[in-house]
C-alpha cells in the first residue's frame, strides 16, 4: 500500500518601499508613472555606470530576517545572475547567491484545522536575500514594450524550506507573512500592484506502507515551480491543481517534468512555461563593482531594537491583557492600525470612566471591558474612522448603564409586572413572545429612555 | 602545462548562454581560442594558495552604500535617439 504526500516550498518576493532604487538614486515609486522617466545609466545598464547599494534597503532586509527569526550573516555580498531577457537591460540581475543577508529562520503561528482544533505550527525559513526588480513588459502586437521604471527597485526574496504538505497551511503562512511585512512598514505588500509575488514549488513524495506498518519514503526526483501568483487564493488553487495533476502522472508510473508553470486563474489550471534545464545556467559570480557588506554585532542588535511587536505576539498579549476571545484578538491584529486603535479606544474608555463617579456606573459584568470594545469594532457597530475619544464616548453610551437610570428602570419593571399579571402568567406558561409586550410597556413607562435589550434581560431574570 | 580543450558541445552551450549564433567555422575558431585562454589562466593553479583565504574582491573596501534619497538630477530626462515609441516605452520584437 502506498500514498503520495505533497512536499511544498515557497519563494516570496517583496518590493521594498524605499524612496530611491536599490543601486541608484532614481525614485523607486514607479506605480502609474510615465514609462522610463525613473531611469539612469545604472538601472539601464549603460557602460561605466557604478551601482551603489541603498543603505535603508539593506537595513530593512535585516529587519525582515530578524522578524522571521533568521540569523543575520556578519558578512554578505552581491552576485550577478546572468540571463537574457528584455526586462533586464544589463544581461544580469544583481542578486545574492551564496552569502545572503539572512538565513535559517522560522515562523510559527496558530492554525485551526478542519475540526476547528487550534494547533501551533512552525515552518522553517531557508534564507532571505536582497536583489533588484526587473523592468515591466507589455506584449502588444508584434512588439514587446519595456518600462524600466521598476528596474532596480529593491526586491527581497524570502525562501522557505519545503515544510508544507497542504494548501491551507501555505495560505495561512502567506497571510501571516503578509501581515508581518505590513507591520514592519518596509513594503506595501500590495498583491494587486505586484509588490508581493508568490511562487510555490510542489512535488509529491511516495510513501509505501508495509504490512508491518513500516513506512518507506521516497524523495521526489523532480520539482514543479509555479511562477508569479498575485493572490493567496490563487496559490491555494494552483497547489491543489498541481497535487491532482502530479498524482495522475505518478499513478501512470511516469515522473512529472521538472519545469516552471504559470497559473491561469480563469480556468483554475497551471500550464507549462519553460523547462528548467535550459533556463538554469545563471553563471553566478561575485559582483565586482560592489564591495562586500560586513555588520558588527552592535549594528545587527541596533536594527533588532527597531522590530515592532509582531502580530502573533500582539495577538497573545491582547488575549491576556484585555481578556479577549482568541478569534477577536486575531481579527484585530491583522491590521496594525486597527490593533493600535483598539488599544487607544480602551485607554480613552478607561480615562472617561475614571472621571465618572464609580458608584454611578454599572458595566455589563459578564465580559471584559476589552471584549466589549472588541465586539464594537469587530462587528462594525461603530466606525473605526472615528477619533478614539469619540469612539470611547459612544461606546460608553451604548454599553454603560448609570445606576440612577437603573433604579428608574427597576421601578418601571416592577410597575409593569404588577400592572400586567396576565402577560406575566402567559410568559411563565411558556408563551415567550409575551416578553416583548412587557418590554414595550417598560419602554413606554420610561418614554424610550432605556435600551430595550437591557430591559428584556432584566425581565427574564426576574420572571425566571 | 596541461591543456584543457573545450568540446564542441561546450562551445555551442556557451554561445547560447552568451546569446551568440556561431557558424560551424566560428565554432572551430573560437573553440580553440577559448581553450587557449583557459589554459593560459590555468597557469595560476601552479601558485601555492594553501595559506591564502578565498576572497571575491581585492579592493579591501567594504560597506560602500548610499543614503535612501532620490536624486532626480541623475535620471535621464530625454530618451530621444533611443528605440522608444510615442508613449516612451522601449520596444523590442515581441518575445512571446
Ligand atoms: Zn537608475
Amino acid at each position: 500500500m502506498y500514498k503520495y504526500q505533497p512536499v511544498i516550498g515557497l519563494e516570496i518576493h517583496v518590493e521594498l518601499k524605499t524612496k530611491s532604487k536599490m543601486f541608484c538614486q532614481d525614485s523607486a515609486d514607479y506605480f502609474g508613472k510615465k514609462p522610463n522617466t525613473h531611469v539612469c545609466p545604472v538601472c539601464l545598464g549603460l557602460p561605466g555606470a557604478l551601482p551603489v547599494p541603498n543603505k535603508k534597503a539593506i537595513e530593512w532586509t535585516i529587519l525582515i530576517g530578524q522578524a522571521l527569526n533568521c540569523s543575520i550573516n556578519k558578512v554578505s555580498k552581491f552576485d550577478r545572475k546572468h540571463y537574457f531577457y528584455p526586462d533586464l537591460p544589463k544581461g544580469y540581475q544583481i542578486s545574492q547567491y551564496d552569502e545572503p543577508i539572512a538565513s535559517n529562520g522560522w515562523l510559527k503561528f496558530q492554525i485551526s484545522n478542519f475540526k476547528f482544533q487550534i494547533k501551533e505550527k512552525k515552518f522553517r525559513i531557508h534564507r532571505v536575500h536582497l536583489e533588484e526588480d526587473t523592468g515591466k513588459l507589455i506584449h502588444s502586437g508584434s512588439d514587446t514594450l519595456v518600462d524600466f521604471n521598476r528596474s532596480g527597485v529593491p526586491l527581497v526574496e524570502i525562501v522557505t524550506e519545503p515544510d508544507f504538505d497542504n494548501s491551507d497551511d501555505v495560505k495561512r503562512f502567506l497571510e501571516e507573512l503578509h501581515t508581518i511585512i505590513r507591520y514592519l512598514g518596509v513594503s506595501d505588500a500590495d498583491m494587486e500592484k505586484g509588490s508581493m509575488r508568490l511562487e510555490p514549488n510542489i512535488s509529491l513524495r511516495k510513501i509505501s506502507i508495509q504490512d508491518s506498518g513500516f513506512k518507506i519514503q521516497e524523495l521526489p526526483n523532480y520539482k514543479v515551480e509555479v511562477k508569479n501568483i498575485n493572490s493567496f487564493n490563487f496559490v491555494k488553487r494552483a497547489i491543489e491543481y498541481e497535487i491532482k495533476r502530479q498524482t495522475e502522472i505518478l499513478e501512470k508510473g511516469e515522473t512529472p517534468a521538472q519545469e516552471t508553470r504559470g497559473f491561469d486563474s480563469v480556468k483554475g489550471i497551471t500550464y507549462s512555461q519553460r523547462s528548467k534545464e535550459e533556463a538554469h545556467d545563471y553563471r553566478y559570480f561575485p559582483e565586482p563593482d560592489i564591495p562586500p557588506l560586513e555588520f558588527t554585532y552592535k549594528e545587527i542588535e541596533d536594527i533588532k531594537k527597531k522590530l515592532p511587536e509582531l502580530p502573533s505576539d500582539k495577538e497573545k498579549r491582547l488575549i491576556k491583557e484585555y481578556r479577549l476571545k482568541a478569534q477577536d484578538a486575531f481579527i484585530l491584529t491583522r491590521d496594525l492600525r486597527i490593533a493600535d486603535y483598539f488599544e487607544k479606544v480602551t485607554d480613552e474608555f478607561n480615562k472617561l470612566m475614571l472621571v465618572q463617579d464609580k458608584a454611578s456606573v454599572d458595566i455589563e459584568k459578564q465580559q471584559s471591558l476589552g471584549q466589549t470594545i472588541a465586539n464594537l469594532i469587530v462587528n462594525k457597530r461603530l466606525s473605526t474612522s472615528l477619533d478614539p475619544e469619540e469612539f470611547a464616548k459612544k461606546a460608553i453610551t451604548s454599553t454603560v448603564t448609570y445606576i440612577a437610570d437603573r433604579e428608574k428602570m427597576d421601578k418601571a419593571v416592577s410597575k409593569v409586572i404588577d400592572d400586567f399579571p396576565k402577560a406575566v402568567e402567559d410568559y411563565k406558561a411558556g408563551k415567550t413572545n409575551s416578553i416583548m409586550f412587557l418590554v414595550g410597556q417598560v419602554m413606554k413607562e420610561m418614554k424610550g429612555q432605556v435600551d430595550a435589550n437591557t430591559v428584556k434581560k432584566k425581565l427574564i431574570k426576574i420572571l425566571k | 602545462m596541461a591543456k584543457k580543450t573545450l568540446t564542441k558541445e561546450e562551445i555551442i552551450h556557451l554561445s547560447k548562454l552568451a546569446n551568440l549564433s556561431l557558424t560551424e567555422e566560428e565554432i572551430e575558431i573560437y573553440g580553440s581560442q577559448l581553450s587557449e585562454i583557459l589554459s593560459y589562466i590555468e597557469q595560476l593553479e601552479e601558485v601555492d594558495t594553501s595559506k591564502v583565504s578565498s576572497t571575491a574582491q581585492v579592493t579591501e573596501l567594504k560597506n560602500v552604500t548610499e543614503e535612501d534619497e532620490v536624486k532626480e538630477e541623475r535620471s535621464i530626462k530625454d530618451l530621444a535617439g533611443l528605440k522608444v515609441n510615442k508613449d516612451n516605452y522601449f520596444t523590442v520584437k515581441r518575445i512571446r
